[in-house]
C-alpha cells in the first residue's frame, strides 16, 4: 500500500509538529575569503559551525528500507561569494565502493527545491520540482583508481575473448580495450547512453531532477564538482557549485537567503539502494 | 493492488498493475523429452546478445539438469523454502503468489543471489537423483532420474520485474508481450532480479545496470524465431505467439498445443507470474517433481504424449518445430504432411509425417559384403 504523496507530505508535517522527526538546528553557510577547499579532509572545514541533521529510513514507499543502520548525518557549509561548498559526514565502520549482485556502493545526496513548497520525499507529482545532487563510492574509486572493472572485484576471472576488442592484453580492460565501435555493440546501456554506463567519468557526482518517488532523471549538464573519502569510520563528501547559474534546472542561490536542503545516505554494506535509504526532512539553511 | 486473471492458477490474483494484454503474446514450447543439453542453444545467445565484458556469466539461456542443477545455483529451491507449499484444488492455486500476503512496502517475494551462485553454471549437470543400484533397469518410469531444463525468460504476462522496478525500468510491450529493461532507463537498484522467480534478470557489474533476455526483439518483429531457438539442433523448441484478442484458434500451433490440446504447461505456476515458456514434461520421470514444477495437468499431459504417434494433428503440430526459421503462425495437417504459414502468410514448412525412407538388402552383391545396422 501506497501512500499518496500529499498524504505523506501532511503526515510529514504533522509529525514534525509535534516532534516526533526532530528538527535540527538551521545551518550556517560560513563566508570564507580564501578559496573553497577542495577537499572533504581541507583544515578550513574545522572553521565551519556543524550541525546534526536526523535521519530515518525511507518508509513510505516500496521498497522500504526495513531496518536503519545511521539516525543522523553532520552538514556544514562554506561560500566565496561565488560558489558553495556542501559538506556531508556520516559514520559508516567500512566503505563499500564495489558492486555486483547483491553488493551496492556507499552513497548521499543533496535535494534542493526547484519549486516552494516541493515535498522533500523527492518532489512530488503535479508541481513539486527539486533538483538532486548524487554522489556514489563506485564514482570516486572509478575517478581515484581507474574504472572498476571486472578484475576490481573478480581477480581471477579470465576470459579469451571479447569480440572485437582491440588489442591482445587480457583481462581486456575497460574501456581501453573496446575503442573499436563494434567491440561496444555488447556494452548496452552504454550504447543507450544511460549516466550509469559511462566509463570516463569526470566527477563523482551526478546533478538529477525529480518530481516525485520514480521520476529520478539525470540532467545533461552538470556544474558541480564533488570528492567523497572515507576515513577513521566516517565517510565525508563534499558538492561544490557555482552560486547561480543559467540552467533553470539549478537551484540558484542568494545573499543573505534563508533555505531549505535536504539530504539522503545510502549504505552500500546493507544493501541501500534506491529507495531503500535513508533520509532527512527539509532543513534550514542560513546564507551570510 | 489490481485484481489480475491468472488463467494457468484457475483464479484471479493481486498484481501491482492493472492493464489490458497485450495485442498477441509471444509464446514457447519446449519438448523437454528431446533435449540433449548440447547446449547450442546457450552459445547462439552468447554469442548474439552477452559476449561483453561484465557479462561473462550472464546466461540469458541456460541449459541446466534436474534434480541437482541450477543456474543460478538454488534459484528455484531458494524460492521453494520461502514461499508457501503451493496447494492446488483440482486447477485452482489455494496458496499465495509471490504477489500476495506481502508486508506493507515489500516488493514480491524474492531473494538476491549471491555472487558464487553463478560461478558453476553446470554444476549438478547430468547428475541422477540416485546411484543406479545392480540389477536396476528400466521399467516405463526411471526409478533414478534426470533431465534437462533448458530456460529462457518467460516474457510472463504478470512479470515480476515489471511489478519490483521503482522507476518503471522494465515494461511489457504492447504489440507482442516481449518484457524488456530499458538499458537507459535503469539505475541498477537490483529489485527486478531480487524479484524474478526464474533468475532471468541479471546484473552488470560493467554498466551497472541489469540486463534480461530480449525475446530476440529485432528478429521477431520481422518475423524469425529467437536465436535460441533457430540453433537448435534438436529441434525441442517452437517460437510463435499465443492469442489474446480472441479464442485460442486451432490453426495456430502454439495456441493449439498450449491452449486447447494441454500438452505444454508453464514452469512453477504457482508463483503467479504467468510465464510465457511452456514445457512437454518428460514422461520418464516420476510424478512427484514434475507435479511440483508444471502444476495441475500434468498426467494429462503425460498420457497424451504416450498416444500422440495416432493423433494425427497434434502430431503434425509436433513436426513443425524447427521445421524452419520463420514464425509459424498457422498450420494445417493435410493427407501426410504438416504445413506451416510465417506471419507473412508465405509457406515456409512442410513436412511429411513418414520420412522418404529406402531398405537395403543385407547382402551387397556388388562388393561381396554384409551390410551393417551400425552408424
Amino acid at each position: 500500500m501506497k501512500l499518496n504523496q500529499y498524504k505523506a507530505f501532511a503526515l510529514i508535517f504533522v509529525l514534525s509538529s509535534i516532534g516526533t522527526f526532530t528538527q535540527a538546528a538551521d545551518i550556517t553557510v560560513k563566508k570564507v575569503t580564501g578559496p573553497l577547499p577542495t577537499s572533504p579532509l581541507a583544515a578550513v572545514w574545522q572553521q565551519a559551525p556543524a550541525t546534526d541533521v536526523a535521519v530515518a529510513p525511507q518508509q513510505m514507499t516500496t521498497p522500504k528500507l526495513a531496518k536503519a543502520s545511521i539516525s543522523k548525518i553532520t552538514a556544514k557549509a562554506l561560500t566565496d561569494g561565488k560558489s558553495i561548498t556542501w559538506r556531508v559526514s556520516w559514520a559508516d565502520p567500512a566503505p563499500d565502493f564495489n558492486v555486483d549482485v547483491g553488493r551496492f556502493s556507499d552513497a548521499v545526496a543533496i535535494e534542493l527545491p526547484l519549486t516552494k513548497f516541493a515535498a522533500p520525499m523527492m518532489g512530488h507529482r503535479g508541481g513539486g520540482k527539486v533538483q538532486i545532487i548524487y554522489w556514489r563510492g563506485l564514482w570516486q574509486k572509478d575517478i581515484d583508481e581507474g574504472f572498476q572493472d571486472v578484475q576490481n572485484v573478480h581477480p581471477n576471472y579470465l576470459n579469451n575473448l571479447y569480440w572485437f576488442a582491440n588489442d591482445n592484453k587480457r583481462p581486456y580492460h575497460v574501456p581501453e580495450s573496446f575503442q573499436n565501435p563494434v567491440s561496444q555493440q555488447w556494452f548496452i546501456a552504454h550504447q543507450a547512453g544511460n549516466p550509469m554506463a559511462t566509463f570516463s567519468r569526470s566527477e563523482p557526482a551526478q546533478e538529477l531532477i525529480a518530481e516525485g518517488w520514480g521520476t529520478l532523471t539525470n540532467q545533461p549538464e552538470s556544474a558541480t564538482t564533488a570528492k567523497g573519502v572515507w576515513k577513521d569510520g566516517s565517510w565525508a563528501v563534499i558538492f561544490t557549485r557555482p552560486l547561480n547559474t543559467n540552467d533553470p534546472n539549478d537551484y540558484q542561490f542568494s545573499q543573505g537567503e534563508k533555505g531549505q536542503i535536504a539530504f539522503a545516505v545510502w549504505q552500500g554494506g546493507d544493501g541501500n539502494r534506491g529507495a531503500r535509504k535513508h533520509w532527512s526532512f527539509w532543513t534550514a539553511y542560513q546564507m551570510p | 493492488m489490481a485484481k489480475r486473471n491468472n488463467s494457468q492458477l484457475g483464479r484471479e490474483m493481486e498484481y501491482p498493475y492493472d492493464a489490458p494484454l497485450p495485442k498477441k503474446q509471444v509464446a514457447y514450447i519446449f519438448d523437454i523429452n528431446k533435449c540433449i543439453d548440447c547446449q547450442t542453444c546457450s552459445v547462439a545467445c552468447k554469442n548474439g546478445w552477452t559476449s561483453g565484458k561484465g557479462e561473462e556469466y550472464i546466461f540469458w539461456n541456460n541449459v541446466e539438469t534436474k534434480p541437482y542443477g541450477g543456474y543460478p545455483t538454488g534459484w528455484d529451491l531458494k524460492l521453494l523454502e520461502r514461499a508457501e507449499p503451493a496447494k492446488w484444488d483440482g486447477k485452482e492455486l489455494k496458496s499465495k503468489t509471490i504477489f500476495e500476503g506481502r508486508s506493507p512496502l515489500e516488493p514480491p517475494l524474492g531473494h538476491l543471489p549471491e555472487t558464487m551462485d553463478y560461478s558453476a553454471p553446470n554444476l549438478g549437470e547430468d547428475e541422477l537423483s540416485e546411484a543406479v543400484a545392480q540389477g536396476e533397469h528400466f521399467e516405463g518410469i526411471h526409478p533414478k532420474w534426470m533431465f534437462y531444463l533448458a530456460r529462457i525468460c518467460n516474457h510472463c504476462t504478470l512479470p515480476a520485474c515489471v511489478a519490483a522496478c521503482p522507476r518503471k525500468a522494465v515494461y511489457k510491450r504492447d504489440e507482442d508481450g516481449i518484457v524488456l529493461i530499458d538499458e537507459e532507463r535503469c539505475r541498477g537498484y537490483q529489485e527486478c532480479v531480487r524479484a524474478c522467480p526464474y533468475k532471468k534478470a541479471f546484473y552488470n557489474l560493467v554498466s551497472r545496470t541489469s540486463e534480461k533476455c530480449i525475446g530476440c526483439y529485432p528478429r521477431v518483429e520481422q518475423g524469425d524465431v529467437a536465436l535460441c531457438v533457430e540453433a537448435c539442433i534438436g529441434k525441442i523448441r517452437m517460437h510463435g505467439f499465443l492469442s489474446t484478442q480472441s479464442a485460442p484458434r486451432e490453426d495456430n500451433p502454439l495456441d493449439y498445443i498450449i491452449k486447447i490440446r494441454k500438452l505444454a504447461l508453464p514452469l512453477y505456476p504457482q508463483f503467479g507470474t504467468s510465464p510465457n515458456v511452456y514445457y512437454i514434461p518428460p514422461i520418464h520421470v516420476p510424478d512427484a517433481i514434475l507435479k511440483q514444477m508444471f502444476g495441475p495437468g500434468l498426467e494429462e499431459a503425460k498420457s497424451l504424449y504416450h498416444k500422440v504417434k495416432d493423433d494425427k494433428q497434434l502430431l503434425g503440430a509436433l513436426l513443425l518445430f524447427g521445421a524452419s526459421n520463420r514464425i509459424i503462425e498457422k498450420f494445417k495437417v493435410e493427407g501426410e504432411e504438416a504445413i506451416g504459414w510465417d506471419i507473412d502468410g508465405k509457406e515456409v514448412a512442410r513436412v511429411p509425417f513418414t520420412e522418404p525412407h529406402y531398405v537395403h538388402d543385407s547382402y551387397d552383391e556388388k562388393y561381396g559384403v554384409y551390410r551393417h545396422n551400425t552408424t
